[in-house]
């Protein structure tokens, strides 16, 4: 605990500081993110202290609100969340330490620095709350310091576009969704302390647990962006600055899946049909979520739907372990959401570094569009071995953590297939099949991405390239050492996330070992695996020493299609690359595509074109938004601009008030039990509340 | 005996009110408003002694500050804006002198008709505090919306704060000094803004109608 507060206090003078020293930028800009930086460091040891010690600490101050309190606490479920955002902090802040220096053409103005502190802040407050009230403070905080790092480059009206649509989404969630959670949950407790929320809504009343799960999935499925909900993502991570997408992308989405099983540990064992739902919109959230990715063209966006692909993989692993526990199969909670968590700290990880590679690209290049890339490998070879890290990891290949973790998962499905009853056992069999179908799509986009930007020859020679400066390559190499080390040192991994289930723990009691049982293969599987890294790493070392500079290959290009003196427009495209799967997929997709028709033995020069769609968003956000926009369009004559009609209408407010008051009294107490008034409560205290009873007694009297 | 001279403090009031509504000039409408708290600041001693026979010092502490504050010092700013601003010394109302005293009159009326009904926290030390309370809230109000100009909307502001401040001695003995203290810097830097505010639009724009403002609206 005392690393979280240390971690908080260190943000919040970080912040103030930068501030002061906001007039010289950089001054101000270093100095915010090494205190992120470190309050990154405090959190990755904090987390990792209480997963050893494996007991929850709490720490409670002083709270100038009339509701809620300053709670804090950090169990299990914090800390491994915890570890998530201190990993991609630590990466994120010292990549941003070189990455304004000329990006993009625009300086930091001195609001980086304190927002990107007050973000992280912001998140260690949302995973560590023990209380409602601040447990939304910290979200809204959250979301609305992302909003502006999300626009930071507000001269770009895309730029704008995006947070608008991350700020609409973000709280059409949490007004729809996690606000309702949690009143109800006060409602029923009657304190806003989250200690009592567990067993406030007992097993008997279905309906509730259904309502207020469906709610979770809607309110905080908005942030960690499942399928229907999920459009704010590729709208907003890449137009923001690339250590911000990494952020959001990395650990902030991830405070979604946070609340989703805090409010599953809240409440009992939820009907199957529950878990079934979260399953079809997983699976939904999964296979679309990557199919999409492989129609972008722009490596940022399509990293954003990868986003949205893994999000649908957590949710497959969660939606099994809910099944197992309304079945009763308790080793099948503690395997999925083991596999669930394990994902979540690799892909913040992974899709960290991923964004940060990105960011590298577009910094060192000036655009993020693939079809222009090309032969970076070459330029810029730490950049490529970072993506190359970053997409071997996120295919779930080995020797890296991605595996480590969808191994996890498919464990836990391959469970459930096994100890499920057989009328149950066919859900989490498709569920194996679409993360297998999840899997296969997924080398298809990466090796696509990694090979159209950093192999071949640069498709437009016109655009100039830098090189990465050190603490962008030194902010990505810290992530994918994580990654590597997250793979090997996974027996650790494994035995604390075992602790981070302590929240499940009375439905898992005895059982947490199944966990660490079920993924033994892992440690057997690396073990040779960490060996044959370590060979192959001293053999091209080896190699580099014998016969430094020999090229390895022949003359023709490496994406040369065999052509002996190629051009650079003879390279596959990316999206020629992609067709393949797109075609088969186009009944689902409907990508938009315009091709010259070959009729003759000479055809004319032609243009062929193919754009891939959003459906939720063409479909249903973009009609709905503009119907609205109509509909308030009328009431733009209310806005005249004259200040004593503006006036008005405040009097004529509170006149209303005060005539329903004065007819029907529906604000205050009835005046026969004595009650006082609620106007006289505020500012007075429980003194003046009593002497006003007494007061109004007299009156009766 | 203290009763009556309550009575006879706050029905001054409520007449004043009625004054501010008819007064054309507007150094005129200013003095009023100055009289107005003066008369005011009497009450709260009055009510103190009502309460008990030795009243704390935060009764004296409150009427000392209401007026150096609402007496001297916010008139005095006002009537410098008033001077250094070389404004035309006219009201300009948006309803006419008449129209507004009878709507006045009727908010009186209104007002008094509509305090039986309302539930209180305690019990009001002479049946006329709440209802001048609450019509000089809704004279300030009808002020703020029917008067053209800055500073005759800086005037409505300040009324509404005398009913507020009548109606706060409800709660005379239970409301801490601070509070109120607090309250009465809160209005004395709101002022001091808007006079520096009715300063500039005025040397920005070369008059201080606030109607003209509707120029900066979304259209």
């Amino acid at each position: 605990m005392t690393h979280v507060s240390l971690a908080l206090a260190v943000l919040a003078s970080g912040a103030a500081a930068s501030l002061l020293a906001a007039k010289r930028r950089r001054t101000g800009l270093r100095i915010g993110m090494a205190a992120a930086g470190m309050a990154g460091v405090l959190c990755v040891l904090g987390g990792w202290n209480v997963l050893r010690g494996g007991e929850t600490t709490r720490l409670a101050a002083e709270w100038p609100l009339a509701l809620g309190g300053a709670r804090l606490a950090v169990d299990g479920l914090s800390a491994w969340f915890l570890l998530v955002i201190g990993a991609v902090g630590v990466g994120a802040s010292v990549y941003s330490w070189d990455y304004f220096d000329d990006a993009d053409g625009y300086g930091p103005n001195g609001a980086y620095a304190p927002l990107f502190c007050t973000l992280i802040a912001a998140m260690v407050l949302v995973v560590c709350a023990a209380d409602a009230v601040l447990f939304l403070v910290g979200w809204e905080l959250m979301s609305v310091s992302a909003f502006f790092l999300v626009g930071f480059h507000d001269q770009d009206g895309e730029a704008r576009r995006g947070a608008w649509t991350y700020l609409v989404a973000t709280h059409l969630g949490t007004a729809l969704g996690v606000v309702p959670v949690f009143a109800v949950f006060v409602a029923r407790t009657g304190g806003t302390s989250i200690d009592g929320f567990r067993g406030a809504v007992g097993a008997s009343e279905v309906a509730w647990c259904v309502v207020l799960f469906t709610l979770g999935v809607v309110g905080f499925g908005t942030k960690a962006g499942f399928m229907p909900f999920h459009v704010w993502l590729p709208a907003a991570h890449p137009v923001a600055p690339s250590p911000v997408s990494a952020l959001m992308s990395g650990a902030v989405i991830k405070t979604g899946i946070y609340g989703l099983l805090r409010l599953v540990s809240w409440l009992p064992d939820l009907p199957a049909g529950c878990a079934v739902g979260l399953m079809i919109v997983s699976l939904v959230t999964g296979v679309m979520g990557i199919l999409y990715a492989l129609g972008q063209r722009q490596v940022k966006r399509m990293l954003a739907y990868s986003s949205v692909e893994n999000i649908g993989i957590i949710g497959l692993a969660i939606s099994v372990a809910l099944l197992g526990r309304s079945l009763n199969r308790p080793e099948l909670v503690a395997v999925g959401l083991g596999g669930a968590l394990l994902h979540v700290l690799n892909h913040g990880l992974f899709k960290g570094l991923l964004f940060l590679s990105a960011g590298a690209v577009l910094h060192d290049t000036g655009t993020g569009d693939m079809e222009r890339l090309g032969g970076l490998a070459r330029r810029t070879p730490w950049n490529a071995l970072a993506f190359l890290v970053g997409a071997v990891a996120i295919c779930g290949l080995p020797p890296l953590n991605g595996f480590v973790s969808e191994f996890a998962i498919y464990t836990g499905i391959l469970q459930g297939v096994v100890r499920l009853p057989n009328s149950y056992a066919a859900l989490p069999a498709s569920c194996a099949a679409a993360l297998a179908l999840i899997g296969g799509l997924a080398l298809v986009a990466f090796s696509k991405t990694f090979s159209v930007m950093f192999l071949g020859a640069r498709r437009d020679p016109s655009l100039t390239v830098h090189d990465t400066p050190p603490f962008m390559l030194a902010g990505m190499l810290i992530l994918a050492a994580a990654c590597v080390t997250g793979a090997l040192g996974s027996g650790a991994l494994v035995a604390a996330v075992s602790a981070a289930l302590t929240p499940f723990a009375m439905e898992a009691s005895g059982k947490t070992d199944t966990i660490a049982v079920a993924l033994e293969p892992i440690g057997r599987l690396l073990r040779p695996l960490g060996v044959l890294i370590v060979v192959t790493i001293g053999l091209l070392v080896v190699r580099r020493r014998m016969a430094p500079g020999a090229a390895v290959g022949g003359a023709g290009g490496t994406w040369g299609c065999g052509y002996a003196f190629p051009a650079r427009t003879m390279q596959y495209t990316g999206s020629s690359y992609g067709w393949k799967v797109m075609r088969c997929f186009r009944f689902v997709l409907r990508p938009l595509r315009r091709a010259p028709s070959l009729s003759t033995c000479f055809p004319m020069p032609g243009r062929l074109s193919t754009v891939t769609r959003d459906f939720a968003h063409e479909r249903v956000y973009s009609p709905m938004f503009t119907w609205l926009a109509r509909l308030f369009e009328r009431l733009l004559p209310l806005q005249h601009g004259r200040i004593q009609l503006y006036l008005v209408y405040i009097v004529a407010t509170v006149l209303i008030v005060f005539l329903v008051e004065g007819w029907t009294a529906p604000f205050s107490a009835r005046p026969r039990n004595g009650a006082a008034m609620p106007g006289a409560a505020p500012s007075t205290g429980d003194d003046s509340i009593e002497r006003g009873a007494r007061g109004g007694m007299d009156q009766d009297g | 005996m203290l009763r009556s001279v309550m009575d006879s403090i706050l029905i001054l009031a409520a007449l004043l009110n009625l004054a501010m509504l008819a007064t054309s000039r507007m150094a005129a409408c200013i003095r009023t408003f100055a009289v107005q708290s003066l008369l005011l600041a009497l009450l709260p001693v009055a009510v103190g002694f009502s309460h008990d026979a030795a009243p704390g010092v935060h009764v004296f502490a409150i009427a000392a500050g209401t007026m150096g504050l609402k007496v001297l010092l916010i008139p005095w700013i006002l009537l410098r804006v008033l001077r250094s601003g070389e404004i035309h010394r006219e009201v300009e109302p948006f309803i006419g002198f008449t129209a507004s005293v009878l709507l006045g009159a009727l908010i009186i009326v209104a007002s008094f008709a509509f305090a039986d009904g309302m539930p209180l926290p305690s019990r009001a030390p002479t049946d006329l505090l709440v209802p001048v309370a609450v019509a000089t809230l809704f004279n300030g109000l009808l002020i703020l919306v029917s008067r053209a100009k800055a500073i005759t909307q800086v005037l409505g502001y300040l009324v509404v704060e005398n009913g507020v401040f009548v109606f706060g001695l409800l709660l005379l003995d239970q409301t801490p000094a601070l509070v109120e203290l607090g309250i009465l810097l809160d209005l004395f830097v709101g002022v001091f803004i808007m006079g520096i505010v009715v300063y500039h639009i005025r040397r920005e724009f070369d008059h201080m109608d606030t109607h003209l403002l509707d120029a900066l609206r979304e259209s």
